[in-house]
This record gives C-alpha cells, structure tokens and sequence, in this order.
C-alpha cells in the first residue's frame, strides 16, 4: 500500500461540499497571498532604489532569502498558469473556451492590470520616497511617470501571455478532444 | 441560499426513517451537507445525487428533476 492510499483510507471519505468550500477559501487566500507578496517585492525594489538615487545606500541590493522568495513565487504562479492551461482554459469566464481569441475581453482585463499596477508602482514609490528623505523628497511627476510607464510594461506583458496561452490552451483542447472521441 | 428547497428528497427521507444524520453516513458527507441540501443552499454533484437516490431507493427524476412551470 502507498502512502497515498494509506493516508486516504485513514482519512476516510470526505465530504465533497467541504472540499469545495475549502478549494474556495484557500483560493482567495491564494490570491491575497500573492498579492501581499507582490506589494512587498514592489516596495522592497522601489526602496532600494530610491536609498541608492539619494546616496543612503551604495548598492541596490537584494538579499538571497528574498531572491529565493521571489523565484518561489515565480514557479508557484507559472506553475498555476501552465496547469490551467494544460487543462484547456485561460480563464473561468464565458470565453473560457472559446474557439477565437476574445481580443476586447482580454485587453480589458489587461488595462485593469496595467491600470492598478501603474498606480500601485507610483505609489510605493512615492511611500518609498517619505519613508527615507520625507515629504519633501516625493518627486510625484517622476513617480508618475514610472507608474505610467510601467503600467504599459504591464499592459502589453499581460496581453501577450494572454494571447499565447490562450492559443497553447486551445491547442490543448483539441488534443484532449482527439483523447475522447470516439 | 440561493436554491430551491428540496422538499422531496425530505420527504424521501422521513419515508425511509432516516435521519439527517443517518442519510449523511450512509452516503459518506456531514449531516450539515444534507441539511443544506434539502433547504438549497447546496448544488450537489451528480455522483452523489446518484449516492442519494441509491440508499432511497428512488431515482434522480423522483428527487432532483425540476418540471417547468
């Protein structure tokens, strides 16, 4: 016997509704997680730069805990991507298997992202900014301009994946539908 | 809650003696799964709606078909 099949049979059998009320939770736990971390990682680099740009630090420097953290992060976010995509989907809405590319939907998407990363990167900054030389140390106009340019980064970086994954999950879709036909 | 009230599947229930809790056991989910299937706070998958029907002995007509008004 497995350990697998050990475990199993001393868990006995398990309630499907529990299973799903607790996939639900820990999916916005997933989420929040994720998201938590990201505003971190932001914060730590918009730091960083800024104690460099204003000579408190001569190095910008990342520590291998936290460059352990960010790859960790990495693999678990293109591992969830690369699974869903091997199942046939991009997305768990009503073009989730469609057989065009939905460009309007996807773009959408793509400007909130770019729209709340943009803000989200002027802001750490400007925070970064208060934090280490004060209020008078904020260059917003130079914060805004990042934010914005990052927010196009972000914007043609999501559309892009979108577009290639969607054309990966298709195709898989049509491997899977080959697997049962009949 | 957003469901229909399973009336039947209650009814079903109570005909066979079954509690709530003897239901739950018999077909391997929590008596809280039951209950809210029977007041519709819970959209059950079709393999234990077919569990269910089993230890009733009833069919899936009998307890999850919905007539059109």
């Amino acid at each position: 016997m497995s350990i697998k099949e050990f475990v199993k049979r001393h868990q006995g059998m398990r309630d499907e509704r529990i299973v799903a009320e607790t996939n639900k939770i820990y999916k916005k736990g997933f989420l929040a997680l994720t998201f938590g971390l990201l505003v971190f990682f932001t914060y730590d680099t918009m730091r960083s730069q800024v104690a460099f740009v204003n000579g408190l630090s001569d190095t910008v420097e990342v520590s291998l805990s936290l460059m352990i953290l960010y790859a960790w992060l990495f693999v678990v976010v293109l591992a969830c991507a690369l699974a869903s995509t091997l199942k046939g989907f991009v997305d768990d809405g009503r073009f989730a298997e469609t057989d065009y590319f939905p460009a309007g939907y996807f773009a959408l998407w793509s400007f909130c992202a770019a729209l709340g990363s943009g803000f989200a990167v002027a802001l750490l900054r400007a925070l970064a900014e208060f934090e280490l030389v004060g209020a008078s140390g904020i260059m917003w106009a130079a914060d805004a301009v990042l934010g914005f340019s990052f927010s196009i980064l972000i914007f043609l970086a999501c559309y892009a994946n979108f577009y290639l994954a969607f054309r990966a999950a298709k195709r898989r879709r049509e491997t899977l539908a080959l697997r049962f036909e009949d | 809650m957003g469901g229909t009230k399973n009336v039947r599947l209650k009814v079903a229930r109570v005909e066979s003696g079954l509690s709530q809790a003897d239901l739950a056991s018999a077909v391997g989910v929590t008596r809280q799964t039951i209950g809210l299937i029977e007041a519709g706070g819970y959209n059950p998958t079709l393999n234990l709606c077919i569990t269910i029907c089993k230890v009733l002995n009833k069919t899936l007509n009998d307890l999850f078909w919905e007539e059109r008004e």
